[in-house]
């Protein structure tokens, strides 16, 4: 037998011997007095009795002393082989937080690992018998979420096969990871929502803080926050309710639902979250730290409905949060909102706890570390590059340490390198000098060697891990694509009898003017090279035009275009092309209207002109969306008031009013707004664009010429464009369209890879590698499958969406899609048949699809691919209303401009099969390197009248060796249960001996 | 004696007798209250009772002549009536320490009974126009009243009690043994006593009385504690007469001593129904008419057996 708490032995022993003594003294001075005349016969009796009096008393003192002694021996909570007595079934929920930067060391030792065996402890402690239960949480997202191991789940299976053949287990592990998905979006959705509404805020109190606030801006400013927080509350409800839904799908799931011996089935909410001590064990012991930063908000209110579903099964209840404290994880001191919301959180989870004792919630301090070096960011000047360009980087470092290092970190010196694809690791200059506490960011011109082959490169940039205590965060890894030019195309739609007439004519000026922005800026005296390329044509020689040749297709002030040029742009903005349309005089607003806006090349239909020729007057101008790249940097460094931030103000002789749609599906993102308002108080954007598949069309509402001529172009107050600001803007514009993918391709860890997919890329055979992993070699690479074929709102009507959710890994993945022609004749008929109640429209646009990817396909030009295209029709498309369809698509058949034509002798070198290969960088987001940990005190006041309790690992691990009772919260019960035992037996020997004597 | 009469029965309560304070009264009380309790008795009028005629012999008082009888047979003839039986009744009452026991404050103790007792026996018998006696003692006899049927006596029997000599000692046998020598005619004897003595003294005591041909009228008294030991705590007793204190837990005590007061009052009740004399355990929450009728049923046993 063995002794949690051998003290408690020894104590209560002395107590055991004690207080029967003290007892029997302290009774024998409280007596009553009486005279006595028959005192014969008391004597005789007496007499007659002692020896038996004296025995009694004896036993009365023997069994005081054996009830203390039983009191003191189960304070000592002995264990006898595992079995083990319990005060109370407990409910203890135990949240593990396994962010990143609990994987700090120590004492050379993480502290993770550290609050695992706290646990472990704890889970074995004698304290939990059966009947007791212990739910295990993870703040964070882990690989081990997504049932990647199913062998594990096929053994758990196997092991509890008899005993879950009673019970109907439906559980659908993909639509459990439908749900996750969906969990996911909603998290990013809510996540850009609280941007933007951080923004606005932002902007609203710098307004409110000017001398002279403009009224309409604020409450402009005010919808926009509304508008914000509505989306919020719209985010948050959605999200409650899918993961009440992965809660309901992971309760059928099989090794969630362990069940006891005694055939008490007890199911906990989250899928790491168990009642049964092997599987919480394992768990425990499969826990990872993850990358991905702690979402304490979803772990509450899972703790809360853990709690809550288990409201009456348990005695008592406990919440243990075992966390290194980070600030960033606790609402600010100032921010009373979040702290609210935070307060009512945990009142929800003491309230389902059905409690108020001190320490029903317990944060056990997992932390303490010392040295940290963070590699926050690195962002090449441009993502796409033109070859021999040399390349910038701009390097933000945190020396997060909370002292000063030894050895190499003694000198505050941030030692880089650089690898190339996972070549050779090379140096770069030191960043010296950043003391703990200190963030620096650096540029380092001509960082990287200029590259002289096309192509996309992943370049993954390191921070010396020496003396430094958390090393996950000293790597990132971005993505360039490499190009011999930026190829644009620019229609001029109105050239003019002279170039100087040309709608053109500035932009031809402008464009072929640099290669690099930075030189530009720095160096008025910088002779560029030039890496954007246009080409001017006219709309009466479009057709016939390849657009895939062109990264940027420009319709400068085009009137109008024949019908199936618009598809055709459309088809090659979905692609990945993009189209900038600027509106002067000329246009057709019926054309823009109806088919280019049917089309989506238009996000909203073009309205009244605002500003006549007439109107000279000046107008305010400001970046909606400051974080575009087109604008941003205009923000930053606009020439015409570098002290305003802003592009205000300039002056615009014309631009065209838009007519807001109520109700659109097709996101209008406002990049730059005019300070014009029409009747329902919104301003007309002057700038504004909206992603079409992969690609992204831009409107300027404004005339490229304008009234140009009259000024001279490089003056300054004229107009923003006629500046340097003119052709910067330009750069950047053409830059950040001709960068359409970087958006894809740079994600946070857990962030999931969301890539819409042109219908040429349609497949069933798409593969994404690891870092690490061979795309030469299938089996180390994950077979994804295609989101949703026909599409959602957000994924922009039928085009698919490569979608893949693991990002758990640090560093580059590659993407590969096989394509061959029979998966996609599969492909298209499972589409059809499984949405049956798709639109016809979309049905027929899907059709085009299959058109083009056949002749994409075609072994031989002319009738065989038309039989081979009646032939797929025949099998997938069925109905009258098909027939007007397929009519089209044969006149279609005979197109010869069709430039997907001119594709298939590439892909007939590759044996049948088109692979596409893409790739995407997956960095950390440091937010969770700065250790700066919560203020006690603050921490105090942030859980003021609550039941919480803070302790150190230290303490807590102290416990473990002697506690008193399993928890402080319990104790008053536990000594009233005692004293009520005593006194039970105490009443009981009274009135067995008392009736003895009657 | 209406007024008398319409004295309630309730003066027959300890309870209620505890709070008067006068003894005589007290007694009046009592025999007052217990005649109109039994109006409807055979006992009633039997005060001055015809008994038997004798012959007229010089010297006798001529008022007791039956003039009727010389009318009617022309010869002198003597009523003789009760009272020339020349009854004598001898009250001994026990006034040792042990008999100052009082377990409740709203009851007598059973000194206070005992002097009721006697009392309104006393009342009683001399209401009858019977002598009686009172021998108060503790150790020995320390003031004897000799039987008459003056009232003056009476008043001197209450004087007496009411302020008893409290004694260190019991001495029922030699006490019983001296007034046995003492009185020389034929007569009741009560003794009121807790009769805290070895009962063999008491045996020897008694069986010199029968002897002399007394009726003996035994009350042995006891406070209620001592027949039922009441004491749940633990208790100190503080011993009276020669006894010293005691502390002790007294439930586990209690068969025991139930045991040893069972075999006590059974030994005396067996001594009292051996030599024929009258026996009844009264404690101290005995109604008083319980003692009188026992006294005048003996009375009339007596009477007839005479």
């Amino acid at each position: 037998m063995e002794f949690a708490s051998p003290t408690m032995l020894l104590v209560g022993g002395a107590l055991a011997v004690l207080i029967p003594v003290l007892i029997q003294l302290f009774n024998r001075t409280r007596f009553q007095i009486t005279q006595w005349a028959a005192m014969e016969f008391l004597l005789a009796a007496l007499k007659k009795t002692r020896k038996r009096v004296r025995l009694e008393n004896l036993l009365l003192l023997l069994l005081r002393i054996l009830v203390l002694a039983f009191v003191a021996l189960m304070l000592a909570r002995p264990s006898i082989e595992g079995s083990v007595p319990l005060p109370q079934k407990t409910h203890l929920v135990v949240v593990l937080d396994n962010s990143y930067s609990t994987g700090a060391r120590t004492d050379g030792r993480e502290a993770f690992e550290r609050a695992k065996d706290l646990i472990e402890a704890s889970i074995n402690a004698p304290e939990f018998v059966d009947g007791s239960a212990i739910s295990l949480f993870l703040t964070s997202e882990t690989l081990a979420d997504y049932g990647r191991d199913d062998d594990e789940r096929t053994r758990d299976e196997d092991d509890e096969g008899d005993e879950t053949d009673d019970v109907d287990v439906e559980y659908d592990p993909e639509q459990e990871e439908v749900a996750l998905r969906r969990i996911r979006d909603l998290r990013a959705q809510l996540e850009a929502a609280r941007e933007t509404l951080d923004a606005a805020e932002e902007a609203y109190e710098e307004e409110r803080g000017r001398d002279t606030p403009q009224s309409q801006r604020l409450a402009r400013l005010q919808e926009e926050i509304d508008e914000a927080q509505a989306e919020i509350e719209i985010y948050t409800r959605r999200l409650a309710d899918s993961q009440a839904e992965l809660i309901q799908l992971r309760q059928g799931a099989p090794d969630t639902a362990p069940r006891g011996d005694d055939g008490d089935v007890r199911i906990d909410p989250a899928a790491l979250s168990t009642t049964e001590r092997e599987t919480v064990m394992r768990k425990l012991r499969d826990a990872e730290l993850s990358l991905v930063p702690a979402d304490w908000g979803i772990t509450f209110s899972l703790v809360e409905k853990a709690l809550e579903s288990s409201a009456e099964a348990f005695e008592s209840k406990q919440v243990v949060v075992v966390t290194d404290m980070q600030a960033i994880n606790f609402p600010e001191a100032e921010d009373s909102e979040d702290v609210d919301a935070y307060r009512d959180q945990l009142e929800g989870i003491v309230e389902a706890a059905g409690g108020t004792s001190s320490g029903l919630v317990r944060f056990v301090d997992v932390g303490g570390f010392a040295l940290n070096r963070t590699l926050v960011d690195v962002q090449p000047s441009d993502h796409v590059v033109g070859v021999g360009v040399p390349i910038k980087l701009t390097v933000t470092v945190a020396n997060y340490s909370r002292m000063e290092g030894t050895g190499t970190a003694a000198q505050n010196t941030f030692r880089l390198r650089y690898s190339i694809d996972g070549g050779r690791e090379r140096d770069l200059p030191p960043i010296e000098d950043v003391r703990p506490g200190q963030t620096r960011t650096v540029e380092l011109a001509d960082a990287l060697p200029p590259f002289n082959t096309p192509g996309t490169y992943v370049i993954e940039v390191m921070v010396d891990e020496d003396d430094d205590d958390l090393p996950v965060d000293n790597r990132r890894a971005f993505v360039i694509e490499v190009r011999d030019a930026i190829e644009v195309l620019a229609v001029d739609g109105s050239p003019g009898r002279n170039p100087v007439e040309s709608e053109l004519f500035y932009f031809n000026l402008a464009v072929p003017f640099v290669s690099n922005l930075e030189e530009l800026r720095n160096d008025p005296s910088y002779v560029p090279k030039t890496v954007v390329r246009a080409r001017s044509t006219t709309v009466d020689n479009i057709v016939g035009i390849n657009f895939y040749d062109y990264d940027v297709v420009l319709l400068a002030n085009v009137q109008a275009m024949p019908p199936s040029t618009v598809s055709q742009l459309a088809r090659y903005v979905e692609a990945g092309g993009s189209v900038v349309v600027t509106l002067g005089r000329h246009i057709d607003r019926l054309f823009y209207n109806e088919t280019m806006f049917q089309s989506g090349l238009m996000p909203v239909r073009v309205g009244e002109p605002i500003f006549p020729p007439e109107n000279e007057s000046a107008v305010s101008i400001e970046p909606v969306r400051p974080w575009h790249r087109s604008v941003a940097d205009m923000a930053e460094h606009d020439e015409m008031d570098p002290n305003a931030q802003q592009l205000t103000p300039v002056r615009v002789y014309q631009a065209w009013g838009v007519e807001w749609p109520e109700v659109e599906r097709r996101e209008l993102r406002r990049i730059v707004d005019l300070m014009r308002e029409d009747e329902s108080g919104r301003p007309h954007p002057l700038l504004f664009g909206s992603r079409l598949g992969r690609g992204e069309v831009v409107v300027y509402t404004s005339p490229l010429d304008g009234r140009w001529r009259q000024h001279d172009p490089f003056e300054r107050g004229n107009n923003f464009m006629a500046t340097r600001s003119y052709v910067k803007f330009w750069h950047e514009m053409l830059y950040a369209l001709a960068d359409t993918g970087s958006d894809f391709a740079h994600l946070k860890v857990g962030e999931a890879y969301r890539r819409p997919i042109s219908a040429d890329e349609f497949s069933q055979n798409n593969f994404i590698f690891p870092p690490g992993a061979n795309p030469e070699d299938l089996s180390s690479g994950e077979q994804v499958t295609l989101r949703n074929q026909t599409g959602t709102e957000q994924a922009h009507a039928y085009r698919g969406e490569l979608y893949f959710a693991d990002t758990h890994e640090l560093g580059a993945y590659t993407v590969r899609i096989f394509q061959h022609r029979d998966a996609l004749r599969a492909l298209v008929r499972d589409v059809i048949e499984d949405e049956p109640g798709v639109e016809s429209v979309v049905r027929r646009e899907l059709v085009e699809q299959v058109t083009n990817l056949l002749l994409n396909y075609a072994e031989q030009p002319g009738d065989a691919r038309r039989e081979a295209l009646e032939e797929l029709l025949a099998d997938s498309l069925e109905g009258a209303e098909m027939e007007p369809v397929r009519q089209a698509l044969a006149s279609r058949l005979y197109a010869s401009s069709e430039p997907l034509l001119a594709r298939s002798a590439e892909e007939e070198e590759n044996g049948g099969a088109r692979v596409i290969t893409d790739r995407f960088a997956v960095n950390l987001d440091t937010v969770g390197s700065d250790l700066r940990r919560i203020d006690e005190d603050w921490f105090n006041e942030l859980h003021e009248e609550l039941p919480v309790t803070l302790r150190s690992i230290a303490e807590e691990e102290g416990e473990q060796e002697e506690s008193f009772v399993p928890q402080r919260s319990r104790i008053w019960k536990f000594v009233a249960m005692v004293l009520l035992i005593f006194l039970a037996v105490e009443m009981l020997l009274a009135t067995v001996l008392t009736r003895r004597q009657r | 004696m209406r007024d008398d009469a319409s004295i309630s029965t309730k003066y027959l309560d300890p309870q209620v007798l505890n709070q008067i304070q006068h003894l005589e009264v007290k007694a009046r009380m009592i025999v007052a209250g217990y005649l109109a309790g039994l109006h409807k008795s055979p006992y009633h009028g039997f005060s001055v009772e015809f008994a038997e005629h004798r012959e007229y012999v010089p010297g006798d008082e001529l008022k007791h002549l039956d003039w009727k009888v010389y009318a009617k047979s022309d010869r002198f003839y003597i009523k003789q009536y009760e009272e020339e039986t020349n009854f004598r009744a001898h009250i001994l009452l026990d006034t040792s320490e042990s008999m100052l026991f009082q377990s409740d404050k709203s009851l007598p103790s059973k000194l206070e009974y005992g002097k009721c007792i006697a009392a309104s026996l006393a009342y009683l018998i001399q209401q009858q126009q019977d002598a009686v006696g009172l021998y108060p003692f503790h150790h020995k006899i320390y003031k004897t009243i000799q039987p008459s049927t003056h009232r003056n006596k009476l008043m001197d029997m209450m004087r007496v009690l009411e302020n008893p000599e409290i004694g260190k000692d019991t001495n029922v046998g030699p006490v019983l043994q001296q007034v046995a020598g003492q009185v020389g005619r034929r007569g009741i004897v009560i003794l009121i006593s807790d009769l805290f003595n070895p009962p063999k003294r008491f045996q020897e005591g008694l069986a010199q009385l029968i002897a002399k041909r007394h009726d003996v009228i035994v009350f042995h008294l006891f406070d209620r504690a001592e027949l039922t030991f009441p004491f749940e705590r633990l208790t100190k007793f503080e011993g009276l007469e020669k006894y010293d204190d005691l502390l002790l837990d007294p439930r586990p005590l209690r068969k025991a001593y139930l045991e040893e007061v069972e075999q006590f009052t059974s030994e005396i009740r067996r001594v009292c129904l051996k030599t024929r004399a009258d026996y009844t355990l009264v404690d101290t929450a005995t109604k008083l008419d319980v003692v009188l009728s026992t006294y005048l049923s003996t009375r009339a046993g007596e009477k007839k057996g005479a």
